[in-house]
């Protein structure tokens, strides 16, 4: 079992939770995307093997979203940050972005 | 009077714990922006709790933090109409929701020497005083059903919030746990 840190309610566990893929996934303007756009939006994701950033909800909690780094080789969980926030600034050297 | 969907059901009383069905409480969702939540607490004269998983007490009711911006103010079942009917007059312009959930959920008093063993029998919590401490709140699992979980000021009573449809698993899920507790 996952222990997961809601920015909100803290340490809890796995079941509490859904996790809803790839986060940071900006919708194109409709008026200018082209379809090679909306393919990249809609079907083409990281699929890292190492450090990936997902969004994840407590849906048996505070019902709030939020974003994680974690590590799909590990399952270590690197770190936790609101919705709207971006990757702490010690994620991105690792990420390479 | 609604039905009680657990008057039917084995009871839960012993020297390890024990558990009653609550009367009906009148319970209104609240969700509020800051300004919505100062009109509010001038208008009913309760602190809302800004700090997650705490809860607060006046004499309207109880006020059990939910979310960020969301709480569920529980307050006598007569009383639920004439507080919404307030705050829709407080609110006015604000950005808010105030939703009357009375007959939504109930709750069931839980309490007894072995009232945290009962419960951890189906909920992933930490329940140690020292991790939930009086006036605690939290939405969290009870087997399969969400449940919302608020320790009482005393440190030993729990009310337990669960939606009306799973009121019968949820009780029947305590009772199979205290039935080993209460020997």
């Amino acid at each position: 079992m996952l222990l997961i840190t809601c920015p909100w309610c803290g340490p809890r566990a796995e079941i509490e939770f859904r996790c809803g893929g790839e986060a940071h996934i900006a919708r194109p303007d409709p008026a200018t995307a082209s379809d090679a756009d909306w393919e990249r939006y809609l079907f083409l994701r990281e699929n890292a093997k190492g450090v990936t950033l997902e969004r994840w909800w407590h849906v048996h909690g505070c019902r709030r979203w939020f974003n994680a780094a974690r590590d799909t080789t590990t399952e270590e969980f690197l770190a936790f940050y609101r919705m709207g926030e971006p990757p702490p600034a010690t994620l991105r050297a690792r990420l390479g972005r | 009077m609604p039905h009680s969907p657990t008057a039917s059901l084995p009871a839960i009383a012993g020297a390890g714990v024990t558990a009653v069905e609550a009367p009906l409480w009148g319970k209104l969702v609240l969700r509020l922006d800051g300004e919505a939540r100062r009109r509010t607490e001038a208008a009913l004269h309760i602190a809302i709790p800004e700090r997650p998983l705490t809860s607060t007490e006046a004499q309207v009711g109880v006020c059990l933090w939910l979310g960020p911006d969301e709480w569920l103010l529980v307050t006598a079942v007569d009383m639920a109409g004439e507080v919404a009917s307030r705050l829709d007059a407080a609110l006015a312009g604000t950005h808010h929701a105030v939703v009357d959930v009375s007959h939504r959920t109930l709750a069931f008093r839980l309490a007894g020497p072995k009232v945290r063993d009962a419960l951890a029998a189906g909920c992933p919590l930490d329940l140690h005083p020292s991790a939930f401490p009086p006036g605690t709140v939290a939405r969290t699992l009870l087997g399969k059903v969400g449940i919302t979980l608020h320790l009482r000021r005393d440190g030993s009573t729990f009310d337990l919030y669960v939606d009306r449809s799973f009121a019968d698993y949820a009780w029947r899920h305590l009772e199979l746990a205290a039935r080993e507790l209460n020997g």
